[in-house]
């Protein structure tokens, strides 16, 4: 059961975490209250009958965000020599784009860009890599194929044998198609299957895109940053 | 209470490396890491410190990470070190066997003998 005030008190915290990392560069700042929240659910999923007592709990065990920040920015003053930080987050999610933007329009370098990513799991990259195997280009390659076998299929051999009213055996064979009304049913099948297939790498794109979203490192909610979200 | 800040300090120095050993072998979530810390006394007072040392980690290339489904809940984000963190944790262990001796040695007699 969740907590009474689960929500105020999360996002309470998270609100204070963002405010505490305010100087952070915005996909730093994100990240962090992304491993935080991630943190917290876990905690709640390991309770079996959470109060606001247990939530407070895990709040306190978190420590004071002012704790949190400086830590994170003892780590960025030492990095920031080499480099700053904002790019970093923004060139990693550039080659999550290129991947799926290639997946559509050119699979084979899609997918290597697909598995070099560390933003997601092996099962989202094997829907990217076999929804549609090939992507476009597969389709283009084997749909004809598969269309050829299909009519080859449903317009297949036949042969029978009736014994005739004077007893005689009559054996006919021959190659034609089923009747009107099955190869009709074929052919409305036949276009949703071919529909479905060429909707299926867009589907794909938009959901490894969807769950990039979740853990991109880029904060695109410039305007809301002082909203705090809740955890869902 | 005097004792706590004593042990910040001394934390200070080792907690990254005690990370690596534990994601020298195997990979581990977060969340999983801090339980594992947080059990060993001293080791981790501020639960939410941990986050920006695995970023510090990552962006110094010590760790990686991969994301992986979990049962029933959304995917974790998996931490494990590279070989660049294993090499760095196997210079740590030499540094502080020789490190612990030496302070022992002067807590225990006043001085070398």
């Amino acid at each position: 059961m969740t907590a009474p005030h689960a929500d105020q008190i999360i996002a309470g915290y998270l609100a204070r975490l963002e405010a505490a990392l305010a100087p952070l560069p915005s996909s730093r700042r994100q990240e962090l209250i992304d491993d935080v929240r991630s943190h917290i659910a876990e905690a709640r999923g390991a309770l079996a009958d959470e109060t606001d007592a247990d939530l407070l709990t895990i709040i306190e065990r978190l420590g004071e965000p002012s704790e949190t920040a400086a830590e994170e920015m003892a780590g960025t003053r030492a990095a920031s020599s080499t480099a700053t930080t904002v790019p970093s987050g923004g060139r990693q999610n550039l080659l999550e784009i290129l991947a799926i933007v290639l997946l559509l329009v050119f699979w084979p370098a899609g997918v290597v860009l697909l598995w070099i990513s560390d933003l997601w799991t092996t099962r989202e990259k094997l829907i990217g890599t076999l929804v549609p195997p090939g992507g476009y280009l597969g389709i283009f390659f084997f749909g004809p194929v598969l269309l050829l076998t299909g009519v080859g299929f449903s317009c297949g051999s036949w042969s029978g044998s009736t014994t005739g009213p004077d007893g005689q055996t009559v054996t006919t064979s021959g190659t034609s198609c089923p009747p009107g009304v099955v190869m009709a049913l074929f052919g409305v099948l036949g276009a949703i299957v071919v529909v479905a297939v060429l909707v299926s790498p867009i589907f794909t794109a938009v959901y490894l895109g969807r769950r990039l979203k979740r853990r991109s490192r880029i904060d695109s909610r410039r305007g809301a940053e002082s909203q705090p979200r809740l955890v869902g | 209470m005097a004792a706590e800040p004593l042990v910040t300090q001394m934390r200070k120095g080792v907690l990254d490396y005690c990370v690596l050993a534990l994601l020298h072998d195997r990979s581990r979530y977060g969340f999983e890491i801090v339980q594992t810390l947080a059990a060993i006394d001293g080791m981790l007072t501020s639960e939410g410190t941990i986050y920006p040392l695995l970023g510090r980690l990552r962006r110094d290339g010590l760790v990686q990470t991969e994301w992986k489904e979990s049962s029933g809940g959304p995917p974790r984000r998996y931490y494990r070190a590279t070989s660049d963190g294993r090499r760095a944790l196997r210079a740590f262990r030499e540094e502080w066997s020789t490190f612990r001796a030496g302070v022992d040695r002067i807590l225990a007699s006043g001085g070398p003998a």
